[in-house]
């Protein structure tokens, strides 16, 4: 019987995906490609990513997205450490007498585990999209996108401090700083409105046409809660001290219809709670996306776009909660010495009057496709395939986003009527690392379905694999 | 199209079966390292001195020394006499019945006992009349001077008895509670002092008869008080005897301490008006339990002192390391203090007063101040470990510790120490006091160097000492059997000159720690 242990699980789930941030919310279509999409996404699959390919040509002049037919499922784990990788950390080994035991860990053990676990983010992103869809009205006129969406997302980050401690130890003039330790929870509402259409057209210039696109958001916020700062550290000095200082900034707001925020101190839900689909919001904002695609040929064509310019702004139900102090230990010597060196980290206050703002997941995308299919050194091509390149660029640490720069390959294979498309990709960087997409999509009639993983290496080498994920999604054309 | 079908179901079989299986987690194990301060501990000699009932400070003193005080070596006695048979008394008479009546004087004395007045708690008179006539004879004797107050009236101590011819009667009477004064009108001369007896004889009888026998006996005499003059006698030979303070555990402290100021007081109390005490070959003894030959304090030159406290008086007599040869005393640490004196009341024979309540006493106390001189003094404690089996389990996953104990001495004493551990047999396991890993023969020691002093012995600065104890693998081991921590310090005073110990020295120890533990789950 198989037996599975999720260790150090991350979960990552979204309902009709619509793509935000630099790796977080997607498609089953984008995972396929390895979250390849600033150029090639068309239809809904725009929104959000970039608004200027609203008004190119998706086959159909009408795309949605709903739960039905098939409810859109994204099942995604990903875990610090592989099944080998825990089998060997985990697993045990076999001693002299036949019992098992555990591993005994060698230096270079210990510093790969470190490696593993200490630099591992757990990552919850789960999305709602109660509507989304895209109309390409004509090319003069442009297209047209609309999108109602609930976002939830969470990733927390323990500082590498506490795996440097359990499997290194506490060394002399190292400096151990929290400053990685990054916590952070959102709770927003997003409704929509892009619109894209042809700018410019160029007879005999370098480029054919430029689109351009633009889409306005408003931002609902019911809940954050964000370690703005944290610049806490410790170091054991070379005089045999401990010395360090704690200097943190904790941002928290939410919806005053489910509890009253007290800062540090409490929060206390409210008397006669009833829910309600439309609580009343903690913080409010507004956000942009402007985007341009540009057909260089008949085959090629490059993306840019920025996604999510703005802020929330949380002056409902809000605290800003800051500590900061110094501290020296020398040694337990006396209960007297610990407890003022613990009432030295109670000196922590709370601001519940003045309002803070955060950002949207901002990011820079820059994408070309190439049809290769139409490539004029290709005489013969058995259907239609798409190469697309992408560069995405997070410009703040906001949830879905990484200022790790991410580079992906994807390859959108149409073989043929009635073969299903066959979508395959590779990404670099960013938040996630490596990753090889794979996944297939077919029409059938007006309903497009889709299915994907962006790690497809999890079904190549399932036991070195660190990601498992799988995209089901299903879009009506018309 | 049927292939195809198999192969889709194949595909995820196969997939699934490439799979591992996740085994059952068992904790890995791995060493650590950590590095980390211990404590930081400032103690001043008062601090250590609070918890030492023999050692106290001296404010007055500009340099706030210490004061080695043994215990006060002290004999108090109650004056038993007045409640034994020393003061009995006695009379008797033999005359011849003269007529129908006849009456005469007598005394009741005791050689050299001058009552002027005393209260009798309690006593018996006791009296033996022999009538030799063959005819009746009526005796009262009356007492004028022991009287009792009954009710509004004051009675007087009597005695009527009718003895028939050739008759012996003998009686006892009570005298609890009399009391006595001397009658201002009591026949003086021959009779002196005593207790007047007024004796009246009657019968039919005239002319001159046979004799009359009369014995009279004052006995078993319990005085609350008594005034008058009494003859020296000697009280008997008192001795206490108290453990030595200054030996015991800081025997071999004491027995490299060279003091250079001891005071040796001896102390004497008489509450008694009119009458000096002698103190008689009185002697301090240092005793040992091995029955090694006792020690004596010499004083000027001699084992025995005679002196003499005076009536109601409290007086000290201080004597020091000059006159006596106390330093040699204290350094033969004797096991036991054993104070010796004879005492004999009134040895001048003078007029005084006493109550029951009055005490003699008389007591040896030795003070030691701390400038000193300590060469090679031993201190050896053994502590007993209390340390829980899953504790020393937990203690034995260390692979390599060091402690580095940095020292700030401003104590003007050079200070090196072992320390081992011993097995529940005894048995020697390793030394703790090693500052290398290697278990050389010689790596045993650590020294810590003495404050820097004036010529006075003053600490004038503190020193700075580095030491670092270090265990290995197999230390940690073989602590799993360690019973015993045994301790042994060896003291001198910086520089082997005299220093001055002061309370105000202080010890700043900061302790800091590297050890290398192996992480694993406890079995």
């Amino acid at each position: 019987m198989k037996k599975i242990s999720l260790f150090f699980l991350i979960i990552s789930g979204s309902l009709l995906a619509q793509t935000f941030g630099s790796y977080g919310f997607s498609t089953s279509k984008n995972a396929s490609l390895a979250f390849t999409y600033t150029s090639n996404s068309l239809g809904t699959d725009a929104i959000g990513v970039n608004p200027a390919n609203l008004a190119l040509n998706d086959r159909t002049s009408f795309s949605l997205r709903t739960i039905f037919p098939l409810p859109p499922i994204n099942f995604a784990t990903t875990t610090p450490l592989s099944v080998e990788k825990y089998n060997y950390f985990f697993g045990g080994v076999t001693d002299a007498q036949g019992n098992r035991v555990g591993r005994y860990l060698t230096q270079s053990d210990k510093d790969e585990l470190n490696e593993l676990l200490g630099e591992y983010d757990f990552i919850l992103n789960f999305q709602l999209n109660y509507l989304s869809f895209a109309i390409n009205v004509n090319e003069k006129v442009g297209g047209f996108g609309f999108a109602f969406t609930d976002r939830f997302g969470a990733s927390l980050r323990l500082s590498k401090i506490f795996t440097d401690l359990i499997f290194s130890g506490l060394y002399p003039m190292k400096l151990y700083s929290l400053s990685d330790l990054d916590a952070k929870v959102t709770f927003l509402r997003e409704i929509s409105f892009s619109y894209g259409r042809k700018i410019l057209d160029f007879d005999y210039a370098f480029v054919k046409n430029i689109y351009g696109g633009i889409a306005l958001k408003f931002v609902r916020g019911y809940y954050y809660l964000s370690t703005s700062k944290n610049n806490s550290f410790f170091r054991y000095d070379s005089d045999n001290v401990i010395r360090g200082a704690w200097d943190f900034e904790i941002q928290h707001a939410l919806t005053p219809d489910i509890a009253k925020n007290y800062g540090k101190d409490s929060i206390i839900s409210v008397k006669d709670f009833s829910f309600t689909l439309f609580p009343e919001p903690a913080g409010t904002g507004l956000g942009f996306d402007i985007g341009v695609t540009s057909f260089i040929n008949d085959q090629l064509r490059v993306s840019l776009a920025v996604t999510d310019i703005g802020s929330i702004t949380w002056d409902r139900n809000q605290a800003i909660i800051k500590g900061n102090g110094n501290f020296t230990f020398e040694g337990y010597s006396s209960e007297e010495q610990l407890d003022s060196l613990v009432d030295k980290f109670k000196n922590v206050q709370s601001n519940l009057n003045t309002s803070f703002s955060s950002g949207l997941p901002t990011t820079l995308r820059l994408g070309l496709s190439y049809q290769l299919d139409q490539a004029p050194f290709i005489s013969r091509f058995p259907g239609k395939m798409l190469i697309s390149l992408d560069y995405n660029q997070g410009l703040n640490s906001e949830i879905g986003n990484s200022t790790k720069p991410r580079v992906s390959l994807g390859i959108d294979w149409d073989p043929a009527k009635r073969i299903p498309n066959i979508r395959t990709g590779f990404s670099v960087g960013g938040k996630l690392g490596f990753m090889w997409g794979f996944g297939l999509g077919m029409s059938l009639g007006p309903i497009e379905f889709n299915f994907a993983t962006s790690n497809f290496d999890a079904l190549v080498s399932p036991n070195t694999s660190k990601k498992i994920n799988l995209y089901v999604d299903s879009k009506w054309r018309f | 199209m049927k292939n195809k079908k198999l192969l889709l179901i194949l595909l995820p079989v196969l997939f699934i079966s490439c799979i591992s299986e996740l085994k059952e987690p068992v904790m890995p194990s791995w060493d650590i390292e950590l590095n980390f301060p211990m404590a930081i501990k400032n103690y001043t000699i008062e601090d250590v001195v609070k918890k030492q009932d023999q050692i106290q400070i001296d404010n007055t003193h500009p340099n706030k020394i210490l004061k080695f005080t043994s215990d006060e070596i002290e004999k108090d006695t109650t004056l038993d006499f007045l409640f034994d048979n020393t003061l009995d008394m006695e009379g008797d008479t033999t005359l011849p019945v003269i007529g129908p009546s006849f009456g005469f004087d007598m005394v009741i004395a005791e050689d050299s006992l001058k009552i002027d007045s005393s209260t009798i708690q309690s006593g018996i008179v006791e009296y033996r009349i022999t009538n030799n006539n063959i005819f009746t004879v009526n005796i009262t004797i009356v007492f004028p001077g022991i009287t009792r107050r009954s009710g509004g009236s004051i009675d007087t101590f009597k005695i009527a008895e009718t003895v028939p011819g050739n008759q012996t009667k003998s009686f006892n009477i009570s005298m609890n509670n009399y009391t006595y004064r001397q009658p201002p009108n009591q026949p003086p001369g021959q009779y002196g002092f005593g207790f007047w007896a007024k004796v009246s004889i009657s019968s039919s009888f005239i002319g001159i008869g046979q004799n009359l026998q009369l014995f009279i006996k004052v006995k078993d005499l319990k005085y609350t008080s008594l005034a008058g003059q009494i003859k020296p006698f000697s009280l008997g030979t008192k001795r206490q005897v108290v453990e030595n303070d200054l030996s015991g555990k800081l025997k071999e402290f004491f027995n490299a301490v060279l003091f250079d100021s001891v005071v040796v007081t001896l102390r004497t109390q008489n509450s008694i008006k009119g009458y000096d005490i002698g103190l008689k070959n009185l002697q301090l003894v240092g005793r040992y339990r091995n029955g090694n030959p006792p020690i004596y304090l010499l004083i000027n030159g001699k084992n025995s002192l005679d002196t003499t406290i005076l009536p109601n008086s409290t007086t000290s007599i201080k004597f020091s390391n000059q006159n006596t040869n106390i330093n040699e005393f204290i350094k033969a640490t004797p096991d036991s203090l054993e104070l010796i004196s004879t005492l004999i009341f009134n040895p001048g024979y003078k007029i005084g007063a006493m109550v029951t309540t009055d005490r003699i006493s008389f007591s040896i106390k030795i003070e030691a101040y701390s400038k000193m001189r300590i060469q090679n003094a031993y201190v050896t404690d053994t502590l007993e470990l209390d340390i829980e089996d899953s504790t020393r389990d937990r203690i034995t996953k260390g692979n390599e510790a060091e402690i580095k104990t940095e020292i700030e001495n401003g104590v003007p004493l050079t200070v090196q120490f072992v320390g081992y551990f011993l097995d529940r047999n005894k048995n020697k396991l390793f030394y703790f006091t090693r500052q290398t890993t290697q278990n050389l023969p010689g790596d045993t020691l650590i020294n810590i160097s003495g404050a820097n002093v004036n010529s006075q012995g003053v600490v004038t600065t503190s020193s700075n000492s580095v030491i670092r104890f270090n265990l290995n693998k197999s230390d940690f081991e073989k602590f799993k059997n360690a019973q015993y921590a045994v301790v042994r310090f060896k003291l001198s005073s910086t520089n082997n000159q005299t220093v001055v110990l002061s309370a105000e020295n202080r010890m700043k120890f900061k302790l800091s720690g590297r050890i290398n533990y192996k992480i694993e789950e406890n079995k």
